[in-house]
């Protein structure tokens, strides 16, 4: 061996050092080709990866995957491009951050154990997109948190950000600062929440592919709830006015709704399904023909601006509601419609509406400006 | 041909060893007493050894340190893991962006200076730490400024995920927020002798899994021997255990002007606020799901608005005096929407609540009623 010989030698040992590959230091383990992280540990996307789905398998609680800036896309839509399933009886932490997942049928999916999972699951900072159904599909967690992730151009029908309990009877979910845009179902839902936040999101766009809703939960039932929707920025573009902006269905009691602005082509601005919630300062208007629905009783509502709907700007069919407070102006119908029973309003501001302030029966507290 | 593969092999071995760094950066990666101030970057995950002379794997004896885990673990023995001995020159010290995996004790010890009392300021930012060990993930006493931000804590065995203690200091001040506290044996997050601060957007979940006694109540947010100007926003609380006297946020002997508001606290809780504080706001939280009491107002002088409370058995009791309670939606339990404790003699002012739905008694005891009540 020459001279050259052996001073190539050297530095190729130190090239080898210095390559992508190794570039994860020790105790971070470099990813650069598709694969299974079956063991904890903290894991960095080294280089783009492009291949059948699953590209990415996590099977093991106690992972990071930092995907670095980079980019996993999945070539088919037979699976998901990075599909998360731990083990029966998990306890532990799953997080993914960083970086952007393309394509599969799923760009990102948990499909949690049918036994009492107790994973946590952290989504932070990924830009996700698909032609499957759904972009995020988190089931059977016992808590997932998705944080300042961009979700968009995906013309699927199932929710962009979908959160369901599935197999748990309850989910505890922290959804905040995420972006939805141009997405063919219902921006962010999540089904049996067990206590949650959804705070700071801006959903725009979505349902292109069928009419749906921007921002809607379920609940867990008795004993198990509370949720605050707060600060969220909702707004529609479809060519007609179609689909509904914030959606607290049946079992979701004691949901607070408040500083929510829900505004452009929705059919519906808000509705409430269940009881006991509070819907306070959200500013409403939307170009077709209901602010806010009322549907279940004992909700208070209070201070929100609702304006410009082609029908009504409240309508209340549960019983036992109180309204305080509003500003239902400029609608294309009445102020407020009362269908149910035992509903109260006072201090209203229910000027400029086509059919007039108030239609139906309900107590009048006083204070309200016709 | 010597000379050029001994080029080559002095290469490699450049590469190779964590050594100093051209950034002006310290490289760390073995158990170490940090005692001049700098900016420390972790090369490769730490292990404690019995060769260097301190009980924690990495002890800091120095102010104006930065160190960087870097994403690396730093692994505890029976000590802490990390050690803080401040001192009281003034300075800050911050740790940040890594993994502590614990033992014995704390995850991360911050004493005061032997002298008593500590002029460091203390950062912590985005630090997982996890282990069986009892003592506190994060125990902290005599700093006069305290930032945990960002932070994930598994302590299944201890006493505390977060404790901070004022010391000979008397008070401090800090801001805890966006932390993420889970299977905690004993209290979430628990601070005393704060003055003038911020406990935000954490979530707490599966705390007091453990009875210790009295002396660590199983709470998730406690506030004890406060100075007042504190806000506690946006908190989200789970209660999963199922002892019985799991709290949701509590402030014990708080001074005045201190602020809850906007949180949620849920799932099985034996109360949801419960607050010894005067002169506070308690405004827009959401209660549910509680066993016992969703709100319990001991103090005098408090404003309880806007919430939204429905907690199984009793809504809202108020035990101090001269509190307003005002718009809120209290529905649901089976004894009572409000309670006026005897205590309040009738000074206790509540309007504009909505209390349909209470199958027990919507009021219960002496208050002035301001009008606008809805039962």
């Amino acid at each position: 061996m020459g001279a050259r010989a052996a001073l190539l030698l050297g530095l190729l040992a130190a090239a080898a050092l210095a390559a992508p590959a190794a570039r994860a230091e020790a105790g971070r383990t470099p990813v650069w080709a598709k694969t299974t992280l079956s063991a904890p540990g903290h894991y960095v996307l080294t280089r783009d990866l492009s291949d059948v789905p699953p590209v990415v398998t996590i099977t093991s609680p106690d992972v990071v995957l930092d995907l670095d800036g980079h980019t996993i896309t999945a070539t088919d839509a037979t699976n998901a491009a990075v599909l998360v399933t731990p083990p029966a009886a998990s306890s532990g932490s799953i997080e993914i951050r960083r970086g952007r997942v393309r394509g599969g049928s799923r760009a990102v999916w948990h499909s949690g154990p049918s036994d009492l999972s107790k994973v946590w699951l952290l989504l932070e900072e990924l830009d996700l997109s698909t032609q499957g159904d759904s972009p995020l599909v988190v089931q059977s967690a016992l808590f997932a948190e998705v944080v300042r992730c961009s979700v968009h151009d995906s013309p699927g029908i199932a929710p962009a950000i979908w959160i369901e309990a599935l197999y748990q009877p309850k989910i505890t979910a922290v959804i905040t600062g995420n972006v939805v845009s141009s997405v063919g179902g219902p921006g962010i839902q999540v089904d049996r929440l067990g206590g949650g936040v959804i705070r700071d999101n801006v959903v725009r766009g979505w349902g292109t592919t069928i009419p749906s809703t921007a921002i809607s939960i379920d609940g867990a039932g008795s004993n198990l709830g509370g949720a605050i929707i707060a600060g969220n920025a909702v707004h529609g573009e479809s060519a007609t006015p179609s689909g509904r902006g914030i959606v607290v269905s049946g079992q979701a009691h004691r949901t607070a709704v408040r500083n929510n602005v829900v505004t452009g082509a929705v059919e519906y601005g808000i509705e409430v399904h269940s009881n006991g919630n509070g819907l306070t300062a959200n500013v409403v208007r939307v170009t077709g023909p209901r602010g806010i629905g009322l549907y279940g009783h004992d909700n208070l509502v209070e201070a929100n601006q609702i304006t410009r709907s082609s029908g009504d700007g409240i309508v209340v069919s549960g019983s036992a509601n109180l309204l305080e407070a509003n500003t239902a102006s400029g609608n294309g119908g009445m102020g407020i419609t009362f269908l149910g029973v035992d509903n109260a309003y006072r201090k209203n501001v229910l000027r400029n509406n086509t059919s007039g302030a108030v239609d139906g029966w309900a107590i009048d507290g006083g204070g309200n400006i016709p | 041909m010597r000379a050029n593969a001994c080029v080559g092999i002095v290469l490699l071995a450049s590469l190779a060893a964590p050594a100093a760094r051209g950034d002006g950066r310290i490289a760390l990666w073995r158990p170490t007493v940090i005692d001049s101030p700098g900016h420390y970057v972790v090369t490769r995950d730490i292990f404690p050894s019995s060769s260097v002379p301190t009980s924690s794997t990495i002890e800091i004896r120095a102010t104006d340190v930065v160190l960087d885990l870097n994403g690396h673990t730093v692994f505890g023995s029976s000590e802490s893991t990390i050690r803080i001995v401040a001192t009281t020159a003034p300075g800050s010290i911050e740790i940040r962006n890594g993994l502590l995996r614990r033992e014995g004790a704390d995850g991360l010890l911050y004493q005061e200076a032997a002298s008593g009392g500590s002029a460091t300021r203390l950062r912590l930012e985005r630090l997982d730490i996890s282990g069986p060990g009892v003592r506190a993930a994060i125990h902290v006493t005599g700093a006069p400024v305290v930032e945990i931000l960002r932070c994930s804590i598994r302590a299944p065995n201890a006493y505390a995920g977060i404790e901070i203690w004022p010391g000979s200091l008397a008070r401090w001040t800090g801001l805890i927020a966006d932390n993420r506290l889970r299977d905690i044996a004993g209290q979430g997050i628990a601070v005393i002798g704060m003055a003038g601060g911020l406990i935000a957007h954490n979530v707490v979940t599966e705390f007091g899994t453990f009875y210790f006694g009295e002396t660590v109540p199983p709470f998730a947010i406690h506030v004890d021997g406060g100075h007042g100007g504190i806000r506690i926003e946006g908190n989200l609380v789970h209660g999963e255990g199922y002892l019985p006297h799991l709290h949701g946020i509590v402030l014990d002997d708080l001074g005045p002007a201190s602020a809850v508001v906007d949180n949620v606290l849920s799932g099985n809780l034996y109360a949801g606020i419960w607050t010894q504080a005067h002169g506070g706001l308690v405004a827009g939280n959401v209660v549910g799901a509680t066993w016992t009491f969703g709100m319990l107002i001991d103090g005098n002088e408090n404003t309880v608005s806007r919430n939204v409370v429905e907690s199984g058995d009793m809504g809202v009791a108020i035990r101090g005096r001269h509190n307003l309670v005002d718009s809120n939606l209290i529905e649901g339990h089976w004894s009572y929407g409000l309670n006026f404790g005897t205590d309040g003699a009738g000074t206790n002012v509540y309007r504009g609540n909505m209390l349909h739905n209470n199958p027990g008694t919507p009021v219960v005891g002496e208050a002035v009623d301001g009008g606008g009540n809805l039962q």
